[in-house]
Order: C-alpha cells, then structure tokens, then sequence
C-alpha cells in the first residue's frame, strides 16, 4: 500500500482526553466482566480433584475439536462472506436490494432448528433420500458431526461476517480503487490488492465474531453430535449439579478465547483508513458484472437455497401438518411482539454503550483501550447459560429489586452480544477523518454537537450493522431469556424451545417462521431500499 | 467509461443525509410504542377479573330426576351430587356438592314448587343468588338441556398469587396449571425452564430466590434442592397421599407422576425383543440400536444402573454399547421416530413418548429387567422452597397435583403413571403394580457426578 501514499501508516492523536467517553467505555467494560468475576468465584470454591478432573486428556480432545471446527467454520465463512458483500454492495447486481436483505436471514434460523431441519432433510432417510431412492441411491452418506457441524454453523454465521464487510465496503473511499485502476490494474487485480486489503477492519471484525460464536455454540454442535467445549458445558449444566466445576471447565474455554483475541490483535496493523486529503468520498460507482451477472445471481440462488429453503420448507412442512389436523396458535402474537420489542431494544441499548468503547478503541490506541476492547468480547464468547447465572449472582447481590425485569434481561443481551456492536461501529470509525471533527469543534461546536451532527451521520451505516447483529442475535438468543426474562415474558424463541422440547413440532415451526419473519421486517426496512448509487 | 476517476467530489458526505439510520429510531420508536400501550392493554384487561357470571344448566331425565349443574367461563362445572329427585317436597331447599371456581365455593339451590315447576339457584360462598329467569317447567321435554340466566359471583381478590420454576414444559403441564388457577383464582407465574437448570438457578438465587415451589421430572435434582437444604418439609396429609418410594424421606419433596423406562422396538424387525439391556450387547444387535446419553432419564438409568449392579457391570455394559455400534440420539423422541422411519429397531427411552405419536406409529413399548435397572421407574415431582412465605398457596398447588383431577390429567394428557388419589394407568399400558421396578431410594440418582464421569471414562460423552 506504500502506493497510495495518502493512506500510508499514520498515527495522529488528538489533545482532548474525553474523560466521559472514557468513564463510559471502562463502565461497559466493567460490566462485560460480570461474568469473568462470577467464574472465578465459583471456580475458587472447586477442590484439587476438580480441577485435575477437569485439565484431563478428554478436555484437551474437545479444545482441539473446537479448535478445529472454529478456523473451518471461520475461513468458509469469509470465502463466502467476502464475495457476497462485494456483490450486492458493489456491483449492478438485479434485485441488489431484495439480496441485501435475504443474504443476512439465514442469522435469523437458531442453529438447532437449522441443524435439525438439515437432518430432517439431508439425512439418513431423510427427504433427499426419497428423492434419490428411484435413482438407486440406497442411502446417502451420514453427515454427522464434524462435517454436519461445519456446514450448518457455516451457513448461518456467514452473514455475521457479510454485515460487516458491507459496512465497510460502504465506507470505503472508491478513489483509491480508481486510482489503482487509473494506475494499469484490472478490475480483478483493483479488488484483491486495495479492496480486499482496505477491508482488513471489518474481516478482521467478522471472523472474531464467527469464531467466537461457533466456540460458544450449542444447539448445532448438539444436534450434529459434535463434541466440543460448549456442548460439554451445557451436557453438564443439564446433569451435573456442581456448579465449580462447570466454572473450572468456562474458565479453560477463556483461556481458548483469549489466545483467539491475542491472534486476531497481533494480525491488527495500527494503519489508517480514512481519507487524509480534502474533500469527501465520492459515491463509488456499481462494477457492471457483465457476462457474470447471471451466473453471480444462480451462485446467489444456490447459497440462499441451502441456507434458507432447506429449512423454511422443512419448517412449512411441519407447520401444514399441524394445520391439517386443525392445531390453533395461542399466544404466538404476544411472543412476537415480545420478541420484536426486546430485541429492537437490545439492539439500541447495546449499540449506545459499544459507541464509546468504538471511540477509545479507534481514536485513543493504547494499552488501556486495548484492555477495554478484548475484555469487551468474555460474555460473547462464552456459553449463554454461564452468562446468564453470572447476573443471577449479580443482580440479586447488587440491585435485587431489578432481578428477573426487561431492565435486567436488556442488561444481560448487552453483556452477551456488544462485539457485534463494536465490531459494526469500529468498521466505519476508522474510515471518519478526525480533521472533520476537529474542524467542528473548531468552530465552536462542543464535543457532543461534534459527535451528533457529525460523527454520528459518517459512522451511520456501522450502527446500522451493529444494531442489525444485536437485534438478529437476541431475536434467537434462548438460555438467558429463559432465566433472566420477566416471568412470563414469552419470547419467540422460548416458545420454539418449549414446543420442540415437548415435541409439538408444528407449533414449533409456526414459532420458527413468525421469528425469521419477524426478523426479516426490519432487515427489508434497513437494508432493502434502493441505493442512492447508481451506475 | 468504468476507469475515469472523478474530480471534484461532492461538498457533503454522502452519509450526511442520514437517510440510513432515520429508519433504525423510527423502527425503535414504533417498536416501543406499540409493545408500551400493548402492555397496558394487557395489564387493564386482567385487573377486571374479579366478577364472573355464572349459569345453571339443567335437564329432566326419563325417570323423572332434574340433572343440573353449573355454566361459567365457558366450560361446565358438574358437581357430584347434581340429580334433584322426582319426589322432592314442595319448598324444601335442596343444595348441590361443591365445586370450586376462582375461589368461589359453587354450590347449585333449587326447591320445588306448588305448581311442579322447579326454580334453580347458585349458592357462592354460603350467599344464595337466584337469577332473574330461574324456572325450570315440570313440562319441559326430557334429554334437553336448558340454561337459566346468569347472576355475577364475586371472586374473592386476595386469593394471592404463586411463583412455580418448572422443569417441565408448558404444552405438558401449563393447561394443568391454567386449571388450578382457575378453580382457586390464585394468580399463578411460571416460569419454563430445563429440569436440572431451574434447579440450579434456584440453588444460584439461594434464598432470595422468587420462587414458591419447584416443578420438575427428575427425582435427582428433587434430591439436589432437598440436599442443599433449599426445599420445606410438606405436611403429613400430603406425604399420605403417595407411596413412601416415590417420595424423600424427610418428606422434602414428592413425586406427583411416575415415568418407566422401557425399550422402542421395531415390532416387525424385532418379533422377539430382549429381556434384559444387558442382553443388547450381543452381537445379534450390532448397529440396530440407540441411546441419548445426553439426556437426563438416560443418566438417571446409568446411575441406578451403577448402584444395583455395581460400577464394574455398568462400565462393561457400556463398553459393550459402544462396541455394538450404538447409535447417539439427541434426545429420546428422535429415538422413537428412528424406529418408526426404520433408522433404528431398538432405543433406550420413557414410556410416554411412544404416546406422543400417531397411534399407528410402527414401534412398540417395551418392558424389561424386572427388578434391574432397566425397570427404573423415575418420577416427576414437587418441592415447596424453604424460602418461601407463600406456603399456603404452595401447598394449595401440590394438593391440586395430587388430586384426583390433577393425577387424571397426568394419565390422560402426559400419558405418565398416576403415583396418588387411586387414579389407574391408561389402557394399554402395563399398570404401575404390575411392574417390578428396582428397589432403589429414587434419592440416590442425584449421584449423577459419578455417572458422568463413567460417561466419559467409557468415550460415550466428551
């Protein structure tokens, strides 16, 4: 990149020290922490012989296992992530509008439904199998584990990684792709040597929270009988009452997380993204796909086809089942709107506390922030259910009088999923120009005018992402609302939980569409308009 | 043109018209709206509950006898003595049994008159109400049912609420709860969850926990929460009420239903099943066969398993499992579905599971092992919290379950054994005292800690 000398490495500080940003960056810190604390005051309670238990060769058999199948499902996941970002973000792509919004559902499918609707339909008997049997395919290879678990975590973690890399693609200033055409390079040649590159921050993002997500997976893992870190944990939340050794084994998975965080810093380069000359980012203009298109949109059709009309047929299937024998659905719409309003403000809430961590991490690089930033990720990383009884031990100990309210159970969302806001609004941090609010304060404006009417716009489709992660994620999000819910706060994904449990499958799937439609409303609204690009 | 790079660059960022986060508050927004007034809709709608109308419904049998009972909130209410007799004494008050409803004692009033007509009436709590149109005419044809109109009976507001944290699942056991809130008018609050993790998260909240009582379906973690000194002694005409062996003996908790373990057969690929589980290892059952040892009944076999037949046979048993192929399930219910789709002919589940499907579901309930582990009979059960100040509701609740209509609905709805009030098992299924189950104190499977780690040691769960 030594090229494009506008962009070369650069480290400009600014003299104000932002003190309240900074008490608001270590407050959400402090509090992604709750369930670092919890673990190891738990753990200090287990004996020698669970901690000698626990460190034994089985455990060292499910890191490598969960190892394994975290870089698999990370590096498919950006293959696909990559491209697809590129395509409906940048390119004369039909129906542009109508990709960006059903790319991102597969997010909405919880993990179990997917893998168990993969089963229902891929396997062993399953209904390939009925559609291959007049062929003479006698019975189609079992996919289980690894292989089952790879697929399905894959297809719907993707978009985790796609929503980032597109809001850092919008972002992104075109001119140093046109300067790089301008320069002799082919449009192949643009896209892998200053793009790609140009995108580090949001690939970077993304693969952390695929990895991070696949590491504290459970519902896949469990119904592809997978055995990995995660599942362990749950196995014994479900059957073992000792609850030191669940914290011995969580704190083993930190120490996996954490070597996570360290790789992804060191790949950090401390470069600059953001436009150092005058003027603004010009709107890039779409890349004509020519003799691609077609074949870009059957590529398209095939990835949606897997990951969404697998199991939304295998959820209609079920649900027509029930309505022939004449089920009805009480209380599904109340679990909806539940859903919508939790989620819609998890995702705000979530979002407003990750912003000033955005802003330490980006504009005040250091030890602290970096400190600020990796502790920000424990909660995500870890199981849900650890999480959650992490705030049973908070709350009742610190505001008892909020134990099992929307205020707590929006508190724990936070703690579990801010990353993904962070990982959005960093993305689009780094491309603002501090000059322009330097240039803003400079004219009187103080640092929150600053913030709101300029900072706030440039970095606009970062909160969107970010809001778009929290809100998908706490959509599907089941053991802490299980727990930490208001009593009788019935979400959708509770109400799938509880009828897939008991085997009331078509109730089970009417829960199941009503949650991705309800997730799609949104999406459409976000990112479903047409772009103000054109060609 | 694709190469030309323009010059000038537009004077406002392009993100400046904000166009794309406008709809995100506008979203938020609405969203907050409507769930806020949706809220308060709920929240007016439930506090006028306090009044209910109520019928009578009666009708002239060909004996000459009046059969009547109750109509309110949409469902019949049938008290036990309901015939008024042919000869009845012209102006003597004949009164009903009791049935009860939000609270109310429901009693049904009716006397004959001189010209043979008989009015009826509703007694609630003791205040004799008699409605507006309340004759029923000496002429009227037989085997027709008719309805007086309705009078308004006060349900008493202070009947108080109950917290209940319940392992078990709400399309099994919430139409029972609805049905004891009902008949006392107690606001009930339940809260769904797994067995083993509400009782965790209730040993975590300690005794600051919300809960009143704990609802789940593994004696184990019963065990776990009477161990931790988390659970109250019930009272002596509650532990009358179940057999000693499905009950903790300081009588900390009790069983409400039982839950057997048996084989899912393949009837046509298994005309002759096994006697035993330990005969499954056999090479005869090579790859046919299945289990969940992630699922919580499983673990509880295992653990009887280890304490009737000792931990050296369990762990040769399960070797011999694995050496045979076993195949991993999930859970149980895909086990009785494999079976069905001919995925698998023999699975280690529950008795009730098989209930859950069509009748004409090829695959058959299996008893084995009389008095050995595979005869396990496990139970549902309930426990008071120690921490509670609740405790007449709690106790309310776990009469209900014991009853005769709670002990029917188990038989009928969750296909389960009924443990107490005389109540039988469903056709077709081998009746509890027809079982020989092992003799084993069910307190004892909370020792899941050992089974576990034999699950491990053995490579059948990581």
């Amino acid at each position: 990149m030594t090229l494009l000398s506008g962009y070369a490495p650069f480290t400009a500080r600014v003299r104000s020290n932002m003190p309240v940003v900074w008490v608001l960056a270590l407050a959400a810190a402090g509090a992604a922490c709750i369930p670092l604390v919890y673990l190891i005051v738990r753990a200090a309670q287990a004996d020698a012989a669970t901690w000698s238990d626990v460190l034994s060769e089985s455990t060292l058999h499910l890191l490598l296992n969960t190892a394994a199948l975290t870089l698999a499902v990370t590096a498919t996941s950006a293959a696909l992530a990559l491209p697809m970002a590129y395509l409906t973000e940048r390119t004369d792509l039909p129906f542009a509008g109508f990709w960006r919004s059903i790319t991102i559902m597969p997010l909405a499918i919880p993990s179990y439904v997917g893998a168990f609707a993969f089963i229902i339909a891929l396997g062993p008997n399953g209904s390939l199998q009925d559609l291959l049997a007049p062929l003479g395919v006698e019975r189609i290879p079992e996919f289980y584990g690894f292989v089952g678990s790879w697929l399905v975590l894959t297809l719907f973690t993707y978009p985790y990684l796609l929503i980032v890399i597109r809001a850092g693609l919008r972002d992104l200033d075109p001119a140093i792709e046109d300067a790089a055409r301008s320069l002799g390079q082919s449009a192949w040649g643009a896209f892998w040597r200053v793009t790609v590159p140009q995108l580090r921050v949001p690939l970077a993002a993304g693969s952390l929270l695929v990895a991070l997500y696949v590491i504290s997976d459970f519902g896949a893992v469990s119904m592809m009988r997978f055995d990995t870190f995660t599942r362990s944990i749950y196995v014994r939340f479900s059957s073992t009452f000792d609850r030191s050794s669940i914290a011995v084994l969580c704190l083993v998975l930190v120490a996996l997380v954490a070597v996570v965080l360290a790789v992804d810093w060191s790949q950090r380069r401390n470069a600059r993204y953001h436009r150092l000359g005058s003027g603004a980012a010009r709107t890039p203009r779409l890349v004509q796909l020519r003799r691609y298109r077609w074949p870009s949109v059957f590529a398209l059709v095939a990835i949606m086809a897997v990951a969404l009309l697998v199991p939304v047929a295998v959820l209609f299937h079920w649900l027509s089942i029930g309505l022939q024998s004449g089920e009805t659905f009480p209380g599904l719409l109340d679990a909806a709107l539940n859903s919508m309003y939790a989620s819609a403000l998890a995702g705000a809430v979530t979002v407003a506390i990750s912003i000033p961590i955005a802003i330490v991490v980006v504009r005040r690089p250091g030890f602290l922030s970096r400190i600020v930033d990796r502790v920000s990720y424990i909660g995500y990383a870890l199981p849900g259910v650890v999480v959650a009884f992490a705030l049973i031990f908070f709350t009742l100990r610190v505001t008892p009088g909020l134990y099992q309210t929307l205020a707590t159970l929006i508190f724990a969302y936070a703690v579990l999923f801010l990353p993904q806001a962070i990982s959005g609004l960093r993305t689009s941090l780094v491309r603002v120009q501090p000059g322009l609010e330097e240039a803003s304060r400079s004219l009187n404006r103080n640092a929150w005018q600053t913030f709101y009417s300029v900072t706030l716009p440039l970095i606009a489709p970062g909160v969107l992402a970010g809001f778009a992660l929290v809100f998908l994620t706490t959509m599907k999000e089941l053991p802490a609302t299980l727990i930490l819910s208001p009593i009788e706060f019935d979400t959708l994904a509770t109400d799938l939980w509880g009828h897939q449990e008991d085997v009331f499958f078509a109730r089970a799937a009417a829960s199941a569409l009503l949650l991705l439609g309800c997730a799609a409303l949104p999406m459409i609204i976000l990112f479903g308009h047409d772009r103000e690009l054109r060609t | 043109m694709e190469n030309e790079i323009s010059g000038a660059a537009r004077l406002r960022p392009r993100h400046m018209k904000g166009s794309r986060w406008r709809p995100l508050l506008v979203f938020v927004a609405l969203a907050a709206l409507i769930a806020g007034a949706l809220s308060a809709m709920a929240s007016a709608g439930a506090q006028d509950g306090s009044d209910f109308e109520v019928q009578v419904r009666a009708q002239l049998h060909d004996d000459g006898r009046i059969e009547f009972g109750l109509h309110a909130e949409g469902q019949n209410l049938t008290p036990t003595l309901r015939f008024f007799p042919a000869d009845a004494s012209v102006g003597r008050l004949l009164v009903s049994s009791v049935v009860e409803l939000r609270g109310v004692q429901l009693q049904v009033i009716a006397r004959r008159q001189a010209d043979g007509d008989t009015e009826f009436g509703v007694r609630a709590d003791g205040e004799d109400l008699w409605p507006s149109g309340r004759i029923f005419p000496a002429s009227t044809a037989a085997d027709v049912w008719l309805v007086s109109s309705a009078v308004m009976v006060m349900s008493p507001d202070d009947a108080g609420d109950l917290v209940i944290y319940s392992g078990r699942g709400e399309s099994l056991v919430g139409e029972l709860i609805n049905r004891f809130e009902q008949q006392t008018g107690i606001d009930v609050k339940v809260r769904y969850g797994n067995t083993a993790g509400m009782a965790l998260a209730i040993s975590e909240e300690g005794d600051r926990s919300p809960a009143d009582v704990y609802y789940g379906q593994d004696a184990g973690a019963l065990a776990f929460l009477a161990e931790e000194g988390l659970t109250a002694q019930l009272p002596a005409d509650i532990t009358a009420m179940v057999d000693s062996e499905f009950q903790d003996d300081d009588g900390r908790w009790i069983a409400t239903s039982g839950r057997a373990r048996v084989l899912i057969i393949s009837p046509e690929r298994v005309p002759n099943p096994p006697d035993s589980v330990f005969d499954l290892i056999d090479p005869e059952w090579n790859g046919r066969i299945g289990w969940a040892p992630t699922n919580g009944s499983f673990q509880a076999f295992v653990t009887a398993m280890r304490q009737i037949h000792g931990e050296a046979v369990t762990e040769a048993w399960l070797r011999g499992m694995i050496a045979n192929d076993v195949r991993v399930y999930p859970k149980n219910t895909p086990q009785v579905q494999a079976v069905g789709d001919g995925e698998l002919d023999i699975g280690l589940v529950n008795h009730y599971y098989l209930f859950r499907f069509d009748a004409d579901w090829p695959a058959e309930n299996h008893f084995t092992d009389a008095g050995g582990a595979g005869a396990l009979i496990n139970v549902a059960g309930v426990a008071m919290l120690e921490s509670t100040t609740n405790r007449a509701n709690a106790l309310r609740f776990i009469r209900f379950l014991l009853s005769e209509a709670g002990q029917t609905y188990f038989r009928e709805q969750t296909n389960e054994y009924p443990v107490a009030s005389g109540v039988s098992a469903r056709p077709g299924l081998t009746p509890l005292d027809e079982l020989n189950p092992p003799s084993l104190a069910l307190t004892s499977l909370s020792d899941l800690d050992g089974t576990l780690e034999l699950l491990q040691k053995v490579g059948a769960l990581q």
